[in-house]
Order: structure tokens, then sequence, then C-alpha cells
């Protein structure tokens, strides 16, 4: 159950496969898949900031982290999704790279706090800058 | 046949193999992050071909996914199995 949640993100893309091969795929079950993925990102997330409450930050910091990690996984879907929409401009290629490399140094960081002396990640220190990077987070304890 | 689909006579086992392949290669999507291209799509496009011949509905499975990823969420806030 360790890696559950990067599973299913891996998983999660079973669903729009199947559709595809299972010739029409259909816009409204790509809007159903959309609207319960960010559901269970805030879920995530959430579940990622009550295990950090415990430690190292006031409560109201960890909310606060919380708060801005689950606004921005939003966002930066929303982002997307209005940039195609409008085609207003490309989707940059190296954004996921960005919060790849930002995601993988946060883990880092923490995985160095773990190995320090405490027997719990600090979570609630951790900056996540997206869902991406708490993924990675999750992805690399 | 949409636009932009292919066809191939099956006749062996070795044109099953091939066919299998395309299908899985038509699969992924052009515009995927390199997360979703190098971690997630090698696994995704595998089970999904595993997966096809039960011929789930594809909102059943984005339900099933829906639980998981709350069962996930529900273990890391009870800090089960994570550290």
């Amino acid at each position: 159950m360790r890696f559950l949640a990067q599973a299913t993100s891996v998983v999660d893309g079973v669903d729009g496969k199947l559709a595809r091969l299972q010739l029409p795929g259909s816009p409204r079950n790509a809007l159903l898949d959309g609207v319960v993925d960010r559901l269970a990102d805030g879920a995530i997330l959430t579940g990622l900031g009550v295990w950090g409450l415990p430690d190292g930050l006031p409560a109201t910091w960890t909310v606060a982290l919380v708060a801005a990690a689950i606004t921005t996984a939003l966002l930066s879907m929303a982002t997307k999704d209005r940039i195609v929409a409008l085609s207003v401009a490309q989707v940059p290629s190296n954004a996921p790279v960005i919060c790849f490399a930002v995601g993988t140094a946060a883990s880092c960081w923490s995985r160095s706090s773990l190995s320090s002396g405490s027997q719990k990640p600090p979570l609630s220190r951790l900056p996540s800058p997206s869902g991406l990077g708490a993924r990675l987070r999750v992805w690399c304890v | 046949m949409p636009e932009g689909s292919y066809w191939q006579d099956v006749d062996t086992p070795a044109d099953v193999a091939h066919a299998q392949a395309m299908l899985r290669g038509s699969l992924a999507k052009p515009a995927a992050g390199p997360v979703s291209r190098w971690l997630n799509r090698p696994f995704s496009t595998r089970l999904t071909m595993l997966l096809a011949p039960l011929r789930l509905s594809p909102n059943l499975v984005i339900w099933l996914v829906c639980g998981l990823r709350m069962l996930a969420a529900g273990l890391l806030a009870a800090g089960q199995d994570v550290a």
C-alpha cells in the first residue's frame, strides 16, 4: 500500500485509454473523469495535510500549505484547459519538468529530514508547489 | 472507420502481436508530459491492454480509481504505511 497514491495515478490513465479503444470516446466521460480526478486530488492533498498536522509547523501553516497545494493543483489544470479551449497560447512543454524538479528537490529535502532523526518526515514543512509535487513526494517516500 | 484509423490483416499469431503493439502505441497522447510519458504510460498502456478484453465501462473504471484514490487519501491521513 506504500505506493498506492502513485499507483492510482498510473491506473488513472486507464479509463481514458479504454474509452479510446472502445470507439467512440464520449466527451461526457472525459468531463466526468476530469471532475472526479480533481476531487481525488483534493482528497489526497488533504490526506497529506492531515498526516503532517502533528509535525513541525503550527496547524495554521499546515492548513495554509494544503490550501495552497489544492489551489495550485486546481489552477494548473484549469489554466491548461482554458489555454487549450481559447487557443491563446501553447501549453509550455517545460512546465512539468519544472514541477518534477521542484517536487523531487522537496522530496529529497524531506527524506534528508527523515534520516536525520525524526521517525516521521515533517510533511507540514513541505511547500508543495502543485498536486504533482505532492504525488512525487509520496512516490519518493 | 474513423479518419486516421488503421487496419491490418490478422492471419497469424505474429499478426495478432503486431496489431496489439500498434493498438498500444495508438493509446499515447502526443501532448503528454514527461512524468506521464516515461513513468505512468508504460504501465497504464499495458494495463489497458490487459483489461481491454473485459470490455469494462470507462465510467466504471473512473469510479473504481476514484475509490482507490480516496482510500489512499484516507491511509495518508491515518499515517498508515507511509513512512
